[in-house]
Order: structure tokens, then sequence, then C-alpha cells
């Protein structure tokens, strides 16, 4: 059907159908009502034609049986003069032609034609089609028998011919008329479904045109249809699907703004930060650099978008280095400290530390640096370790300065007074005692100092924890038990040998436990566990005291620092250094009102 | 003036400077050595000495907590701070609560002879 037009119009369609459909009807009627007058015009004419051809064998059966051919002659012509009879022809008991009407000439003839043979031969009433050739005209042939009533003796024959022209002409005439009825019908037809073709598509194509400008991106779309029909209901459901669209418009509009604003967003805060962040995908190549890490990284003005890291810097580039290590490993690269020219001949401390970029099925993409610079903070760290050991100099200072000046002001007091009281025997004595004692303790005091000063001078040899402790906690158990103090020692499992000094380590736990007793003025318990830790051994001396603040704990071993208004302050830095000196750790943990532990571990005998 | 009326109370936590006073005064004046504050509040209240020496570093109670507690319980006798720091950096609260004067330890014995004579005498 190629040749059909792609597109045909409903209203076409339809018109065409209704056309098609009221043909089709009219055709048949015409077809059905043509045959039926046919057929009665046709009976018609025969019955017409049998009766005239009876009335001449009634009134020819004497003249026949008689050979009256004057009669029959004059019968014929008679016959003949009626309406539409084209011939009458009256044939005798011999067959021979006894009247021919408009042929007087023919009388005594033998018709040797086949549609008189066949008039001849039945003994009933025979019609025949005939084309009468000297008018051209179709002539119907009826042929009766001529008997005489009560005999079989068959006298003659009677034959009407007569004209079918007229029956024709009647028959053409009536399905001229159907056809002309048809047509008026068809065009009737026809503008009858233009018109309803026009109602029932113009509210469709309303549809279609608000479909197509809708299509087309004119949303603006609504349809009033009235109808009451599946045109309506089709109208409400584009109305409803317009709107539905409008608002899902709306809707992603919403959303794209949204959108928008969180990338805004997110892009501000990557230029807002002063941190330096920078992603590479898998084949090493940079993805995104915000301003700070372009600055910190010399890549201002440069096209680094898509290309490899390699290419960017030379490659013997610390970072250029760090970045070889940590893209490629394992997990991510921690508070990685480089060092870094920032191209000014400045050499910049930056901190770096990555982490993975990953799909939303935890596929690696890449990888995220952040850079941090900490120059600043390098330079303040500095400053403030070096203002941590004025402050610890000062404390140091303070509290040499108190310790020496108590036993130098008895000292000078006695000797101020020597001159005086030299003939007082009992100053004397009080001399003999006070002066020496003073000038131990500041001696004492310088020992202790010098101690702490002095490089370690340690007879290491193996030694094993558990003897250390119990001849610590045999020295103390009674001064504790008598302070109101629970004192345990306990060891979990197998303590392995350390490499010691065992006297130095014992002051340490000594001054450990000094500590802890003068933290509990009120009794407690100090717990002492020791257990073997992996490459070595771990101790905890844990008191139930007062506790202490975070500044103490900040300075709680330097030399001098004290809470206590007796006692030099040596005591934990004393300890301190020998923990240190053994390649040990001491840490302490500590709230007020909630005790006091010292955590201690000591490295067990190597290989 | 009565032997009692010039007893001087000597408050320190350090022995040697307690033996130091006693030989300084102990000839001269009714003297008492105390070795910390609290000690020193109740006995203070109750003797009701002319002059006191008072160390500021002790343990326990320290010196100046010890002058609070005795003005607040209007105790008009002199003090005299003895110190082996330097600096006072709570000299303005010393100073409020009424005093009579420094020593700087290590002190010299013709100082503490002289305060005491301007107290008492």
């Amino acid at each position: 059907m190629s040749w059909l037009p792609r597109k045909i119009r409903l209203k076409t369609r339809f018109m065409v159908a209704t056309g098609t459909v009221v043909l089709g009807l009219m055709v048949i009627i015409i077809v059905l009502v043509g045959n039926r007058s046919s057929r009665s015009i046709k009976q018609e004419v025969e019955v017409r034609g049998f009766a005239v051809a009876h009335s001449i064998a009634a009134v020819s059966t004497h003249a026949l049986v008689t050979y009256n051919y004057i009669t029959l002659e004059q019968n014929a012509e008679q016959a003949s003069q009626g309406a539409d009879i084209v011939y009458v022809i009256i044939l005798d008991k011999e067959q021979k032609v006894a009247a021919f009407s408009g042929h007087s000439g023919w009388q005594g003839r033998y018709l040797d034609d086949s549609v008189n043979r066949k008039a001849l031969a039945a003994n009933t009433a025979v019609i025949q089609s005939v084309l009468w050739e000297e008018t051209g005209e179709r002539v119907m042939d009826i042929a009766v028998p001529v008997f005489i009533p009560g005999s079989e003796m068959k006298w003659g024959t009677v034959r009407v011919g007569l004209s079918l022209e007229r029956m024709y002409w009647q028959i053409r005439r009536t399905q001229l008329v159907l056809v002309g009825i048809g047509t008026v019908a068809l065009l009737l037809g026809l503008v009858g479904a233009q018109v309803m073709a026009g109602r029932i598509t113009k509210p469709l194509g309303q549809v279609v045109e608000a479909t197509i400008a809708a299509a087309g991106g004119d949303l603006d779309q609504q349809l009033d249809i009235r109808t009451r029909d599946e045109v309506e209901d089709l109208a409400n459901s584009f109305n409803t699907m317009i709107n539905e669209i409008l608002a899902q418009r709306q809707q992603l509009v919403q959303r794209l703004d949204e959108i928008l604003e969180l990338q805004g967003y997110n892009e501000m805060i990557l230029a807002s930060m002063t941190n330096g962040l920078i992603t590479l995908d898998l084949e090493e190549r940079v993805v995104s650099a915000n301003g700070t890490a372009e600055s910190i990284l010399g890549l201002e003005g440069r096209h680094w978008h898509g290309t490899s890291f390699r290419n960017l810097w030379p490659e013997d580039n610390p970072f250029v280095r760090m970045l070889e290590k940590c893209l490629h490993a394992p997990t991510p690269c921690r508070n990685q400290e480089i060092s870094l020219d920032n191209g000014e001949g400045e050499q910049r401390t930056l901190m770096i530390n990555t982490s993975f970029l990953e799909d939303g099925r935890e596929e690696k993409m890449g990888v995220l640096v952040l850079i941090n610079d900490i120059t600043e903070l390098k330079v303040l760290e500095a400053r403030m370790r070096q203002s941590d050991r004025l402050a610890a100099l000062g404390t140091l200072s303070a509290g040499l300065a108190h310790e020496i000046r108590n036993p130098l002001s008895a000292i000078k007091t006695f000797v101020q007074l020597l001159p005086r009281k030299l003939s007082n025997p009992a100053f004397f004595d009080k001399f003999q005692i006070t002066v020496p004692r003073e000038l131990n303790r500041i001696n004492d005091l310088i020992e202790n100092l010098l101690e702490l000063a002095r490089p370690p001078k340690l007879k290491f040899k193996m030694t094993t924890l558990g003897s250390c402790l119990t001849q610590v906690a045999d020295l103390y158990r009674d001064k504790l038990e008598e302070a109101g103090i629970t004192f345990e020692i306990r060891e979990e499992g197998v303590l392995p040998e350390i490499w010691a000094d065992q006297e130095h380590l014992m002051r340490a736990f000594s001054n450990l436990i000094m500590n802890a007793q003068q933290a509990m003025v009120d009794g407690g318990t100090l717990i002492i566990e020791a257990g073997p830790i992996e490459g070595g051994v771990m101790l905890r001396f844990k008191d139930s005291g007062v506790g202490m603040e975070q500044t103490t704990k900040d300075n709680i071993f330097d030399p001098f620092f004290t809470t206590k208004d007796s006692g030099t302050g040596l005591g934990l830095a004393m300890t301190h250094k020998i923990i240190e000196e053994h390649g040990g750790d001491i840490q302490v943990d500590s709230a007020v009102g909630k005790g006091t532990t010292f955590f201690l571990t000591l490295p067990g005998v190597q290989g | 003036m009565a032997w009692l009326d010039r007893e001087i109370v000597v408050v320190d936590d350090d022995q040697g400077i307690l033996e130091s006073f006693d030989v300084m005064l102990g000839d001269d004046y009714p003297l008492v050595t105390l070795d910390n504050g609290l000690e020193a509040i109740e006995y203070v209240k109750s003797h009701k000495p002319k002059l006191i020496f008072l160390d500021i570093k002790m343990p326990g109670m320290n010196g100046i907590e010890v002058l609070k507690r005795l003005r607040q319980d209007k105790v008009d006798a002199a003090v005299v701070i003895v110190t082996a720091t330097t600096k006072l950096h709570y000299e303005d609260e010393a100073k409020e609560l009424g005093i009579t004067g420094y020593l700087h330890k290590p002190f010299e014995v013709d100082d503490v002879e002289d305060i005491t004579r301007r107290v008492l005498h």
C-alpha cells in the first residue's frame, strides 16, 4: 500500500468510510430493486403476451379447423394492431403459415427457424427471446398450441411477438431513478459524514494541536472540551498529564537549583580552604586542585588539569616522591611531613594526608591529597619549646634558691652569732648540730642536681623486676600501713628479665611510692601492677590520692616542680631520668579527686 | 614590760630556721617555735603574742593563709614575713593584711634583732 500517503486525516478517513458504506448500500439497493422491477415488468409482459395469444387462439380455433385462412389473416392483422405487438403468426395443423401479420404473401410457407421449430414441437405454451431482424427489436415470442376442447388433436399454433424495447426502457428508467436517488443519498451521506466527522474530529484536533504544542515545549496548555464522550476523557487525561509534567518540571528546576547551589557551596568551600586539596586519578593525572594547593605547589597559571603529576614537577621534587609513595600504597598516608621550596627560595614545611576516593561500589577511583602548610606551626612549636625550656629553668632556679636559702639562713645566723656567743656552751652544742646538718642539706641538694645533670653512669646487669619490686615493697610496707594506705603488688604472667641498674631502678620506684603516699594524706590504696608486654615489661603505679590538675601533669617531671610545700621537687625528675636511661617510658594519667596512675614500660633483654 | 608581754612566735616548717631564731632571740625573749600554720593560729589566738615571724611556703597552710585567718580573728600582732623567695608575688596581699616588715632568707642577725626591738620596745 505504498501508494497511500503516510498520513491521512481522520476526517478524510471518516468520509471515505461513510461514503463507501453509503455507496455499497446504494449499489445493493439498486441491484435488488432493479432486478425485482425487471422481473415484474417481464412478468407483466408475459401475462399480456399469453392473454393476447390465448384470445387469438380462442377466436381462431374454428377458422383453423375449417382452414378459413381469410379469417385467420384478419384475426392476425387485427391483433397485431395492439400496443407493442410486433407480429402475430398463426400456424395451421400442417405447421405451415396460415396468417402472418404484415406478411400476407408468406401464407402456406414453412418457417424453418429454430424458434418456430421449438414452438411447433411443444404441446404447451413456450416463451422464447428473439431478435426481430426487420426492426432490430428484442422480442418476446409467446407460442400457444390450439386444441379443440375434449380432443387431443393439435389444430394449430398461435405465435405472438411482443416488443421488449418498452420494457427495457422502463427497466432502465427505474434504474436511472434509483441511481439518481442513490447519488443524492450518497451526497447527503457525505455531507452528513463531513458534519459528523467535523464534530468528532474538531475536539480531537484541539487535543492533537495541544499535544503538538506541548511536545514542542509549550506546556501552557489546558483543554476545555465538553463532548461527554471519550474525547472529553482524553482531554481530561491530557490536562492531568500536562499538570503532572509541569509539577515534575517545577521539581526538576528546584532540584537543579539546589544542585547548583550545592555545587557553588562546595566550590566556595574548596576555594576558601586554607588547606591545599588536590585529587589524582589512578592514571596519576591531576583531576582537581584548589587555590591553596595551586599556590603551595606552584601550579598557578599552569595547565595542570589532566596532566600527569610527573610532568608537573621535577623528578626529585619531595612532593613527587611523596605521591609516588602514597598513590599506590595499600593504606592512606597519614601526617607525612615534607619540606618544599615555594619557588621563591623559601622552604615550607607541608603535612600531607591522603585518602582514597571510592565510587559507590567501593572501587578505588583515585586519591585525595590534603596539604597543610605547617611552616608557621613549626616555628611556633620551636618557640614554645624554647619558652618551655626557659620556664623550666625559671622553676629550677626558684626551687634551687628556696632549697638553698633555708639551710643558708641557719648557717649564716650561727656564723654571725659565733663571735658573740663563743663562751656559751649551749650555743656551741647547737652550732655543732645545726651547722653541719644544714651544710649537708646543701651538699645533698647539689649532689641530687649533679645526679640529674650527670650523663648516665649506670651499672647494668640482668635483673628480675619481681625481686626489685619485692625489695622496694619491703622498704615501704610498714611506713605505708602506718599512713593508712593499703599496699599491694600484683604480678601478671611471667615477667621477663630486664637489663637494668637495680639500685637506680629501686630509687625510681621509691620516688613513685613516696609520691603516692604524699598524695594520700588521709590514707588510701596503692596498687603496683607489673606484666609482660611485647618487647618488655609494663608497670602501673595506681594510687587513690588527690590527683592533679592538667598544668601539674604537664610539668610533673620538671626538676624543682612541686605542688607540695615540702620536698625538693627533684624526685619525679629523677625517676623520669632513670626510666629514660633504661630505654623505657613513663607517662602519667590523673584527674583531681580521682587519683593518679603512672604507666611505665621497660624494654626486655633483646634477642 | 612584763616578760610574757614580749612573747615572740616563729612559724616555719624548716627546722634550721626555727633553730636559728631560737639562738638569736631565745635567750632574751619568750620564744615559741611552731612548724605549721594551723598550730600557729591556735597558739596565737590563745596566747596573743606581740610579734610573729611567719614563713610563707609551708605544707598544709601557707603563711598568707595564716595571716589572713589571724586578721579575720582580729589578731593585731606585728607580723614579719620571712621568705626564701626573692620577689614577693603576694606582696600586695600581705600589705593589705598589715605587716610590719619582710625578712629575706638568708637574713642578717642584726636585722632580726632590730625589727624585734622596734616592735617590742
